[in-house]
């Protein structure tokens, strides 16, 4: 009962206040124009990545006839697909190439990194929805809360609070539950808003459940923020010193923790350079068959092995193209080799994702930023299984192509064609992206520590208030 | 009603409280004077449970204010010597609410009689509190410690910030409640109030209740003597 009453209190003492009002309206201003910036970007990016597709898909249905194999070299492009809830987080989307060209024999980089076309400026942050919950919103929180017990340690109040006989732990959660009613005030309108983004067409009803976490992620991610504000209001004495230890802190778990873990993660985990990650699959790749090198060691050895197991003792007296037959395990090895250092590179970004996760202990918003970038499908995970089902989905064209020329065409013809009917006929890439429970698994962990971070900020929270002397 | 056995309080080498005496009577006005850092203040916080006694201890109503801080809190009001409350809300709304922590909900009319016996008519209780004068929050705060309805009431120069004449309805109100049964604790530099209110004067001086003095026994002028011979 008297925790309502303090909560009742606190939040029509800082809604009347003019502080919270022009803040609130700045703030306000701030989402507004996120909102605009993010729909913009989403829905010119939607458009851009959909045309791209057709195009490329309708340039593969009609390329000129051409021997299946050389329409291997041809190749085609797949595109990153737009996720609804990019809008609100863009994650990490302007550091991963959005555009992957998939050919014959080799796995490639995926290209056109959104950040390369932008300034330095744009690596600072841009005016997200996720960016004004995450890193503005709780500035708006320590604008009203620094002084929450400060204020009434100088003005003499908590002297007079605590002979009236309160608990002074019924005064951390009644103004705790005060001051989130008055984030919460604001907050809910934010996060209804900004909801907009699932109301375009073609939305499945997966992302609504994502969007209904990482509201819930933002809000208690918010209540960490109280919590800290409340915890250092109680233990420092006067009021500005309060507002700069507070500020101090959102400057090293806002803008230093998220560089500093990446850092680390990096440093602990270094990822291979480019040359050297190149020159360690060049090296590989020459460990065994080439199908365009059909007198090269292993092609030979394989030619031996082969005409053994049929009994025959030409290359033509096979009962399959033997062009073909060497371009597939030529192929195979080439992905082999392919996927066994992208597996290694992937292991260390596991690690790295280990860090970030370790480190975020130290700052919830590290927790709220990885659960909001996994939650909306903008995150390293879900870059990577788009990655991973590009590579599938080569291996696939590709063997179809090569199986094509092994039992279709004569040994020796180069010169055989196939027409747009057989390339329209080839398989398509359907790519839906991870499913609701795979992003589940995936956030769940930061999501856990989240929840973690308010209870044990809570908890001290708390056990410092139960100790508070007025004097 | 309200007693102290063998106060100290000590705080590094400085000794705040030394071997303090006292028990009030219901109905009994107790004014401590002294010189700034005399120990009035850190009497009062002990009494309060605000400041932990190094030795001796503190009852309210028979109960140990160290060993159960809340419930002896039940049976006091406090007056501070500056009362600021919330400047957003009017006088009746800051009373309604410290009401509401004390555990009383008292309908719109007697909280308004509350502010009117400590001196703020109606147009004043309905005011924002950043329009109070300093008296006029003092009187609020007045208004808070009655509306308590405490048998103990602590008063830290409770009339430093009143015109003569609200400080003199003051001590007319402090009577009225004595003659009601309350026991009350009133530290204050004004010599010739607490001779005109109080049942007794004690005279601190270094952290020590060094006298006590009837009040009836003295005139102003003897009382002022007194004190300027005593600190």
């Amino acid at each position: 009962m008297t925790v309502i009453t303090i909560a009742r209190q606190e939040l029509r003492s800082i809604v009347r206040e003019r502080r919270f009002q022009v803040a609130a309206l700045v703030l306000s201003a701030l989402f507004a124009l996120s909102l605009y910036g993010a729909w913009d970007y989403y829905a010119s990016l939607k458009r851009q990545h959909t045309e791209a597709a057709r195009i490329a898909r309708n340039q593969w249905d009609n390329q000129e006839p051409k021997n299946p194999h050389s329409a291997a070299h041809y190749g085609t492009y797949v595109f990153k697909p737009v996720y609804p809830l990019s809008f609100f987080d863009r994650g990490i989307d302007a550091f991963t190439g959005n555009t992957l060209f998939l050919e014959g024999h080799r796995m490639n980089e995926a290209q056109h990194r959104a950040i390369a076309d932008r300034g330095e400026l744009a690596r600072l942050g841009v005016l997200t929805p996720a960016f004004v919950l995450g890193i503005l919103f709780p500035l708006f929180i320590i604008v009203l809360a620094f002084n929450t017990i400060t204020g009434e340690r100088e003005n003499g109040n908590l002297r007079l609070l605590l002979a009236q006989g309160v608990q002074p732990a019924a005064l951390f959660v009644g103004k705790g539950l005060g001051l989130g009613l008055a984030v919460l005030s604001l907050a809910l309108p934010f996060l209804l808003v900004g909801s907009v983004g699932l109301l375009l067409p073609e939305v499945e009803q997966q992302h609504w459940i994502r969007y209904g976490l990482m509201a819930l992620a933002y809000l208690v991610y918010l209540g960490c923020f109280v919590h800290l504000a409340l915890i250092v209001s109680a233990l420092v004495r006067r009021a500005n010193v309060a507002l700069v230890a507070l500020l101090g802190l959102w400057i090293l778990m806002c803008l230093i923790a998220p560089k500093a873990a990446a850092e680390y993660a990096a440093w602990k985990y270094p990822t291979p350079t480019r040359q050297s990650y190149q020159k360690a699959v060049k090296k590989d790749l020459e460990e065994g068959v080439d199908g365009h090198d059909p007198s090269g060691e292993y092609s030979k050895k394989l030619e031996q092995e082969t005409l053994k197991q049929y009994g025959v003792s030409t290359v033509d007296s096979l009962p399959f193209n033997w062009d073909g037959f060497i371009m597939q395990k030529g192929e195979e090895h080439e992905t082999y080799v392919f996927q066994k250092h992208k597996d290694k590179l992937l292991a260390i970004y596991q690690q790295q994702q280990g860090v970030l996760e370790t480190a975020a202990l130290l700052s919830p918003y590290l927790l709220v930023n990885l659960s909001s970038q996994r939650l909306a499908g903008t995150d390293v995970h879900t870059y990577h299984n788009f990655l991973a089902a590009a590579e599938k989905y080569r291996v696939e064209l590709i063997g179809e192509l090569n199986n094509d020329l092994m039992l279709n065409f004569k040994y020796g013809d180069w010169k055989g064609t196939r027409d747009r009917a057989f390339f329209a006929s080839n398989k398509k890439f359907e790519y839906e992206g991870p499913d609701l429970v795979q992003a589940w698994r995936v956030s769940r962990p930061s999501l856990v520590l989240l929840a973690g971070w308010y209870l044990l900020s809570g908890f001290i929270g708390l056990l410092i208030l139960q100790r508070i002397k007025p004097v | 009603m309200i007693a102290a056995q063998h106060l100290h309080k000590r705080y590094g080498n400085t000794q705040a409280l030394e071997d303090l005496n006292l028990d009030i009577a219901p109905g009994e006005i107790f004014c401590l004077l002294g010189q700034n850092g005399a120990g009035k203040t850190t009497t009062i916080n002990c009494f309060l449970g605000f400041v932990q006694p190094s030795a001796g201890k503190a009852f309210i109503n028979g109960i140990d204010v160290s060993q159960q801080p809340v419930e002896s809190k039940k049976h006091l009001a406090y007056l501070p010597e500056v009362v600021m409350l919330y400047p957003n809300l009017s006088g009746l709304e800051n009373l309604q609410y410290f009401s509401r922590l004390a555990g009383f909900r008292y309908e719109k009319g007697e909280l308004l009689a509350f502010l009117q016996v400590a001196g703020l008519d109606e147009a004043a209780a309905l005011r924002r509190v950043s329009t109070y004068s300093k008296g006029m929050r003092q009187k609020a705060g007045i208004a808070i410690a009655m509306a308590k309805r405490a048998k103990t009431l602590f008063l830290d120069e409770p009339t430093s910030g009143l015109d003569p004449k609200a400080s003199n309805e003051f001590a007319q109100l402090l009577k009225t409640l004595a003659q009601d049964g309350v026991a009350v604790l009133m530290a204050t530099h004004d010599i010739f109030r607490a001779r005109e209110v109080a049942t007794r004067i004690g005279i601190m001086r270094e952290g020590k209740l060094v006298a006590v003095h009837q009040a009836d026994e003295l005139t102003a002028n003897e009382l002022e003597k007194v004190y300027l011979e005593t600190v």
